[in-house]
């Protein structure tokens, strides 16, 4: 049996989330998520947001979680956790999600947000398939969701604000850490969250990467050397640092995967992280049924997922009903274009930039 | 835009002498000093303050403050997603400064902890002389601090 819905949302993080808060009492929304939880990367996020009120500016990410969540739910939202969508299928119009049982269940939507997130890159070097080495948001998982320490002493790789703020996260949890490498001449993250580390006596060095991982079973030093200018490694330089954990923070990259297979067009678009669905400013896909807001539209803050997923959603209701959404759209837009202002800001902004370019050429 | 601290996450002098009061301020009260130098979307700082200290017009402009309007209650401390806000207080001798904390265990008052600078290291020891939480559980604590080193010390290290 199919089930129906008017509005189908993958994934149950903060661009999902948003989105479901926004059709929810509008219009009928089920939320299919691979995961125990609902909230994403939000329930791990211990951290207070940036931003302004309209985007829980400091609140901790695991508090908008539990916002978002009650809210959606008061709406009579359908949330499925633990219901991993395996493909849409075109033909039938169709989701096919797999429960925790392996049964397969048959979704159908008048509408589809895939809000899929992204995934951690992983780095290239010697040992690196010894047990201790993370990414830094696997580390992260451990520790904020399961209550368990992954290591003892610890060496980040990148310091961007993920790599700043999970070794921020991890003082907090006793864990001890060493240092934060970065093969860039500077740090990638705002300063606050490298200040906050450093003050805490832990050194960052920019320009510096790992060579090899050494250890037998498990982790048990890390090989560091440091680069010239031209990104390559300073023979001689090595140094030897002991740690049971290393933690790869380099990037995420969208997951598009399941973009790709409904037959969305597909770009590769540096400034966004990669390959990513093509989308008009609407978060609409080439595909007219198929919407995209997060980090699976490019590379970003959570604080941008929530707006882009409730444009998303404004747009399907527009769609859906014969409702006027201009004016709430219009402010989405606004708050959208306020937080990729100044220095951190420009990479999405020209990525986005790019991206309307690519829509048009595809006729969005 | 020259940003020497992107290197390494460290202010330096050239830095912060630009964030301070003017003096004579400084020698009469206890202030608010907001290390926040980069343009990010964020401007909680701005709502948490009841006198309207705090000031700035786009989200991503670096916030004003207006030294007059500061009487160096550390609600913005604790506000600050950055932890990026100190009060410092050189009136009096040992001066005070009063730093955002997150970490366990909390330091009790009286106690003795360990100085930090921003560079993270040790520079001395100071008894705690407050300790405020807001809702959203960033500690503010108060420490006693010898007068030379309160441009220093931003933060602290429980010993016990």
């Amino acid at each position: 049996m199919v089930e129906e819905y008017d509005v189908v949302i993958v994934g149950s993080g903060p661009a999902g989330l948003a989105a479901a808060e926004v059709l929810g009492g509008e219009v009928s929304v089920c939320v299919l998520d691979e995961q125990p939880y609902a909230g994403g990367q939000l329930i791990k996020q211990t951290h207070k947001f940036f931003g302004s009120k309209e985007h829980f500016a400091g609140w901790r990410g695991i508090d908008i979680a539990e916002y978002l969540i009650g809210e959606v739910k008061r709406r009579g939202v359908e949330l499925k956790q633990q219901h991993r969508v395996l493909g849409y299928y075109a033909e039938e119009d169709l989701v096919v999600a797999e429960d925790e049982n392996g049964k397969l269940h048959e979704i159908r939507g008048k509408k589809y947000l895939f809000a899929t997130g992204a995934m951690e890159n992983m780095f290239v070097f010697e040992n690196n398939d010894l047990p201790g080495i993370f990414g830094a948001g696997a580390a992260q998982t451990l520790m904020n969701m399961y209550g368990v320490k992954p290591g003892t002493r610890v060496v980040m790789l990148g310091a961007g604000n993920i790599g700043l703020i999970v070794s921020y996260q991890m003082l907090q949890a006793g864990i001890d850490v060493a240092m934060i490498l970065d093969a860039s001449p500077t740090i990638g993250g705002y300063h606050v969250h490298a200040a906050k580390v450093v003050r805490a006596g832990v050194p960052i060095r920019t320009r510096y990467t790992v060579k090899r991982a050494i250890g037998e079973d498990k982790l048990e030093a890390v090989e560091i050397v440091k680069l010239d200018e031209n990104w390559s490694p300073i023979d001689g330089t090595e140094e030897i640092v002991e740690a049971d954990l290393l933690c790869i923070s380099i990037g995420l990259s969208p997951v598009i995967e399941l973009f790709a297979q409904a037959g969305c067009r597909i770009e590769y678009v540096p400034f966004l992280g990669g390959y990513v669905p093509v989308h008009n400013k609407f978060m609409k896909t080439t595909n007219e049924k198929i919407f995209v807001a997060g980090d699976a539209s490019g590379i970003e803050e959570a604080s941008t997922a929530m707006v882009e997923g409730k444009i998303a959603a404004l747009a399907m209701l527009g769609d859906l009903k014969n409702v006027d959404i201009e004016d709430r759209i219009m402010h989405e837009f606004e708050s959208l274009a306020k937080l990729r202002t100044g220095f951190f800001g420009r990479r999405p902004k020209e990525g986005k930039i790019q991206m309307e370019k690519l829509a048009s050429k595809y006729g969005l | 835009m020259n940003t020497p601290w992107r290197k390494d996450g460290i202010l330096d002098n050239s830095v912060v002498s630009k964030l301070l009061p003017p003096e004579e301020l400084r020698n009469s009260k206890a202030y608010a000093l907001l290390e926040c130098v980069e343009n990010i979307p964020c401007d909680p700082c701005t709502r948490a303050c009841p006198f309207k200290a705090i000031t700035m017009e786009h989200i991503t402009d670096l916030p004003q403050i207006n030294w007059d309007r500061c009487t160096g209650c550390a609600l913005c401390v604790m506000a600050c997603p950055g932890l990026a806000i100190f009060i410092i207080d050189e009136t009096t001798d040992p001066a005070k400064v009063t730093v955002p904390y997150e970490m366990l265990p909390l330091p009790e008052v009286g106690e003795e902890v360990k100085l930090l600078s921003r560079r993270g290291e040790v520079i001395g020891k100071g008894k705690v002389l407050k300790l405020k939480v807001s809702k959203n559980k960033t500690y503010a604590v108060t420490v006693e601090v010898p007068r030379e080193r309160v441009h220093d010390v931003r933060a602290i290290r429980c010993i016990k």
